[in-house]
């Protein structure tokens, strides 16, 4: 009885003080470009509580009746200040106003941002495009994905290498997202460039640890990216024409304030890439490489409630080499192609919900012909993909999160064809794989109390791979015992998995925090690489019933802290791996293994652990800004046919990374950039002796990875000189007014290596001679990729 | 299929680069037992026992002479009779018997005398078709043992010459082989010129080997160990180029007539079925030997068939061969 009558004064006094609650909604965007901002703190002044608006730009806060005042904050704009009166429930959206002079050193205090501090995210780090452009580029060509390689944490794969490592793991760890959808191979020219037009986009969101819930399938990083929505207001353009490449964007309202486009598209110049392809014989006549990316958004404000997002990307990679004196000729071509398709939808002011269907799709070709003999390989990834997300804002406690995900994968992990004059050579059926993969999560990110916040989720994920599909069994001589053919939608294997997640964050007086982490994560799609370096060529493939999927499981600890009110940002952060069922191939293994059999008969599973500490020093503010970044980790793999089953440095070991990135802004024309980094070399197995066998000299390799290059360090420089926004216009003779140009730009030099370092790319060692003569001799050779690279661009505005 | 993949990548390579000599340091190196073990139907068993070598050592006439194994007791056990094989090295052997040894070893015969080889053989045992060998090897206290067996020989069907699209006396052996389907097989192609250079060359390049045999061995060319995997079952046609002795000075081993045969060519073709260890030995030995040099290949373990109390080199590898003649013209 006792208990029935405090139950009913619980919900009865919830409800009573429910009924005194009422809730600010709405959206914040950019004043001029319509443009919404995700990120921005909206809080109440007095209480020092409120939320930061979501992907889509919606914020919530409830509270109880009262008057108070609303600010709402954003780095790079002003800050918004309102005196609400709280008596119902109020739809707000508010317009930021961009900075009027960012480099004025004295920013208010009090506007100056402390997300870092304050927000439960570890280990993420938000990159603002417009700091980015500043930064010296490779040829002029702003990249984001190598600018994040300046962050802590995140190790670059080397030049020339596809892909990036986060905290010790491979490149097939990160999740790539543009608009929610996977981009599967982010880089053009082997990574020399990424796919990412810097003119298309908003946001980019790192996370290396601490994943929140609603991310899953990956086990090292989270980079979210947005792409603009399209300046609903007015027409604009801007781009480049750059030694390279040239890029233009063009974006406007298609209904004033109501729906807009955004269309970016970007291109090399085949002359100047196959200049040095092309030696003195015109035997290479027909050898190029070029690529091509088009990004293109539209949306559409269909009500108060609802909105609709299109965006698409397409890009391609195209290298052809013909030698045509040997009868030798290549083409390789490669790309991405996504689409997605999303809706917004406010259920409530509490209840926002997000539901996108996307499509993506990578493929790789390669074709070569040499005389009569005629190859052709084609690898590729096709997803469709339905997710929604809902956003709950029940108070200004809670912000709660929900969803489900559903992906279909459709996998050709090799598909051969191959003839020698008119003879076909049987490479089998093309293999395809096909899997249904899903997610359903939940998390709540809670404020306790006034210094403690909890992010705290569980994610659970099921990957099931399913018919057709035909199964060569093997024995251990790599003989096909037996061959089992499954049925359309027949179940092969299930694999499910429990992803608790969560981050604290502990407030501590002086602009401080600490913040702990604990994620568990399952990933179902691997990435296999055959040989050192990382390539197109590697191949996507998913868990089977041989492969499992991987597991990894994260601790992470911080403390952040803030000095000069917010000028000055710090952190120290320390993390510990534990890696599961990590997949290499098996030693001596072929491409041409994969033809007729199935990939994963090609592996080999093990495990690994990686640990380290980043440092992060960023001056955000003012004149001079940038930031230093350094991290000493190790990351080792054990596998049992690998390295006679010892322990091995993994190839993403990089015991020390160091990061110095600067920006100076002169006056309003003039600014410079600088970047300076530093890397232990990487891990290589190479020779270490010789035997003789049919009378050939054939090296016997060491242990796996049991040597280093040398150190990798760099310096790159940019000048950016602003031209004036306005010219003079001649009224007669002795006077003139001052008009605005219609189109603003901007010119770039930029040199990359600034001193010309012969930075390791990879080494072999080689031999020539006959012993017999006495000449025989054996030579290391390390090759290098990038020598001081200098470059103009010009790109404007309107 | 993976040679062009690995030279397209090369030049990829190459061409973006810029390349210079270093010096490098390797940690301290301990020598391994290399085994090179033959048996072939009706021929001798013929075993050679080398010691590897750390990578920057010079190798030159004398350092070869001492990567050679002495005294060590090597047996061959056929399941009915084990013998005991005897070392002989190269100086004491006539020059008929130092042909046998270089046909059985695909060592030529000047290598075999310049380099002083020494060899474990005996005249008791000869190869026979499907049987199993267990070779067994002691040196200085340390024991390996290996097996391998000689499978039935599968003949081709057939084997001619055609001349090469564009050229006028230059092509290849092409050969016809229906492969059985019930298990898997496991091949390896040697080719031979029998005929004797009878031509001073277009500049007198090949008038010092005038009268003598173009090729003194079977010559396998890289590439020339495969399994049935892509043709289990079926008859088809294929062809092979023409392998060459490594290093060859001789001017019909470089452009324009490397890797081809000519009109006037006497070939026999050594077409022999061997072990499914011996193929997965002898299909990495060649990658490895194919992209020597390029990051682009995974730096792998040969996988040997030798196993004891120390890792070991090498394979012990059995022959089922059957021969064909080719007339080039």
């Amino acid at each position: 009885m006792r208990k029935n009558l405090s139950i009913l004064f619980i919900i009865i006094s919830n409800f009573v003080f429910a009924q005194n609650k009422f809730t600010i909604s709405g959206y914040v965007k950019d004043a001029s470009s319509g443009e919404v901002l995700l990120g921005a703190s909206v809080f109440v002044e007095e209480l020092m509580q409120g939320a930061t608006t979501n992907q889509y730009g919606f914020y919530s806060v409830t509270l109880p009746k009262g008057n108070y005042t609303l600010v709402v904050r954003f780095f790079g704009y002003d800050d918004y200040r309102d005196t609400i009166n709280l008596e119902k429930d109020i739809r707000l959206n508010v317009q930021l106003n961009q900075e009027s002079s960012v480099m004025e050193e004295v920013v208010v205090e009090a506007e100056r941002t402390n997300q870092n501090v304050a927000g439960t995210e570890m280990g993420t780090i938000q990159l603002e495009v417009s700091q980015v452009k500043k930064l010296p580029a490779l040829f002029g060509e702003v990249d984001i994905l190598k600018t994040i390689q300046y962050l802590p944490g995140v190790q670059s794969g080397g030049e020339g290498n596809t892909g990036f490592y986060v905290r010790g793991g491979g490149p097939d760890q990160n999740l790539i997202l543009l608009d929610e959808a996977t981009v599967y191979n982010a880089s053009h020219l082997f990574g020399f460039f990424s796919v990412f037009n810097a003119d298309a986009l908003k946001d980019v969101n790192l996370i290396k640890g601490g994943m929140p819930a609603n991310y899953g399938g990956r086990l090292s990083s989270v980079i979210d990216i947005s792409m603009k929505d399209g300046n609903s207001k007015s027409y604009h353009g801007e781009g480049g024409i750059g030694l390279i490449a040239s890029r233009l964007t063009l974006e406007g309202p298609i209904v004033k304030d109501q729906s807009s486009f955004i269309v970016s598209g970007r291109r090399t110049y085949i002359d100047v890439l196959t200049k040095p392809l092309i030696s003195d014989t015109s035997a290479f006549a027909g050898s190029s490489y070029y690529f091509y990316d088009l990004n293109a958004k539209a949306n559409y404000i269909l009500s108060d409630k609802d909105r609709l997002y299109l965006s698409g990307y397409f890009g391609r990679d195209v290298f052809t080499f013909n030698d045509n004196a040997a009868q030798f000729k290549i083409r390789i071509p490669w790309g991405n192609a996504t689409t997605s398709l999303r809706w917004n939808h406010l259920f409530s002011d509490k209840l926002f919900l997000n539901t996108t269907a996307i499509f993506s799709d990578y493929n790789f070709a390669f074709e070569a012909t040499q005389g009569q003999f005629d190859f052709k390989l084609f690898s590729g990834i096709r997803d469709w993909n339905l997710k929604t997300d809902f956003t709950y804002f029940p108070n200004v406690r809670h912000n709660i999160k929900f969803g489900a995900n559903y992906i279909f994968h459709i996998f050709t992990p090799t598909s051969v064809t191959a003839k020698s004059g008119e003879t076909e050579f049987d490479t089998g059926d093309i293999v395809i794989i096909y899997a249904n993969e899903a997610a359903i999560y939940a998390l709540d990110e809670y404020d306790v109390n006034e210094q403690l916040k909890i992010n705290a989720g569980l994610r659970v994920s099921m990957f099931q791979h399913i018919g057709p599909f035909k199964r060569f069994v093997k024995n251990n001589l790599g003989e096909t015992d037996s061959i089992i053919n499954f049925e359309k939608f027949e179940n092969i294997k299930t694999y499910f998995g429990f992803e608790p997640r969560l981050a604290i964050r502990y407030l501590l007086p002086d602009e401080s925090s600490i913040k702990a982490g604990y994620t568990h994560n399952y990933q179902y799609i691997h990435l296999s690489s055959i040989s050192s370096v990382s390539l197109p060529t590697d191949l996507w493939f998913p868990s089977t019933e041989i492969v499992k999927p991987q597991i990894g499981t994260q601790y992470s600890l911080g403390y952040f802290r803030n000095f000069f009110d917010n000028k000055y940002e710090s952190s120290v952060e320390v993390y510990y791996k534990n890696l599961d069922n990590l997949i290499e191939y098996k030693n001596a293994a072929q491409p041409e293994d994969n033809v007729n059999d199935n990939v994963d008969n090609q592996l080999t599973f093990g495990r690994g652990y990686s640990y380290g500490a980043e440092f992060f020093f960023k001056k955000r503010y003012g004149k001079f800004n940038g930031w230093i970044g350094y991290t000493w980790s190790k990351t080792e793999r054990q596998f049992d046919d690998i390295n006679l089953g010892e322990w091995f440095l993994s190839k993403y070991d990089i015991r020390h990374d160091l990061s110095v990135v600067l920006a100076y802004d002169f006056n309003e024309r003039v600014s410079v950039g600088g970047v300076f980094v530093y890397s232990t070399g990487s891990t290589l197995t190479l020779p270490v002796a010789y035997y003789i066998y049919e009378n050939r000299f054939i090296t016997e390799f060491g242990d796996r990875n049991s040597y280093r290059m040398i150190p990798y360090h760099r310096a790159d420089f940019a000048f950016t000189y602003n031209f004036p926004e306005y010219r003079r216009k001649w009224v007669n003779k002795c006077n003139f007014t001052m008009v605005e140009r219609k189109i603003k730009s901007t010119l770039v030099v930029s040199v990359y290596n600034l001193y010309n370092r012969a930075n390791p790319y990879f080494i072999y060692l080689t031999n020539s001679g006959d012993p017999l003569a006495g000449n025989f001799q054996t030579s290391a050779f390390q090759v290098s990729l990038f020598p001081i690279l200098p470059s103009v661009t010009w790109n404007f505005k309107f | 299929m993976r040679k062009i993949i690995i030279i397209s990548l090369l030049v990829l390579a190459v061409v973006f680069s810029c390349r210079k000599q270093i010096d490098i340091e390797l940690p301290e190196y301990k020598e391994k037992l290399v085994v090179e073990g033959v048996i072939e139907t009706d021929q001798i068993p013929v075993i050679i026992l080398t010691k590897s070598v750390g990578y920057f050592d010079p190798i030159n006439a004398e350092t070869f002479a001492n990567l050679f194994v002495h005294d060590a007791i090597v047996k061959i056990n056929d399941g009915t009779k084990e013998v005991q094989l005897i070392e002989l090295c190269i100086s004491d052997l006539s020059s008929d018997q130092v042909d046998a040894i270089s046909q059985a070893t695909g060592i030529s015969t000047e290598e075999l005398v310049g380099l002083s080889y020494c060899v474990y053989t005996t005249p008791f045992m000869l190869g026979e078709n499907e049987t199993t060998y267990t070779l067994s090897v002691e040196h200085e206290g340390k024991k390996w043992t290996s097996t391998t067996t000689i499978p039935k020989p599968i003949p081709l069907d057939s084997a001619w010459f055609e001349v090469f699209e564009g050229e006028d006396t230059l092509g290849f052996v092409w050969a016809k082989l229906s492969d059985p389907a019930a298990e898997t097989n496991n091949y390896r192609w040697f080719a031979q010129r029998i005929n004797k250079y009878n031509e001073p060359g277009k500049n007198g390049e090949l008038e010092p080997y005038i009268g003598l045999q173009k090729d003194n061995r079977f010559i396998a060319p890289i590439g020339s160990a495969f399994d049935d995997k892509f043709f289990n079952g079926i008859s088809f046609e294929f062809n092979y180029y023409r392998g060459e002795e490594p290093n060859s000075a001789k001017p019909d081993d470089h452009e324009p007539f490397s890797g081809f045969f000519e009109v006037g060519d006497t070939v026999i073709v050594k077409f022999a079925s061997i072990d499914r260890k011996s193929y997965l030995y002898l299909t990495v030995f060649e990658d490895q030997i194919a992209t020597e040099g390029s990051p682009f290949a995974s730096p792998s373990t040969i996988p040997t068939n030798i196993e004891g109390d120390e890792p070991a080199l090498g394979a012990f590898i059995g022959y089922a061969p059957s021969f064909h003649t080719v007339i080039c013209k």
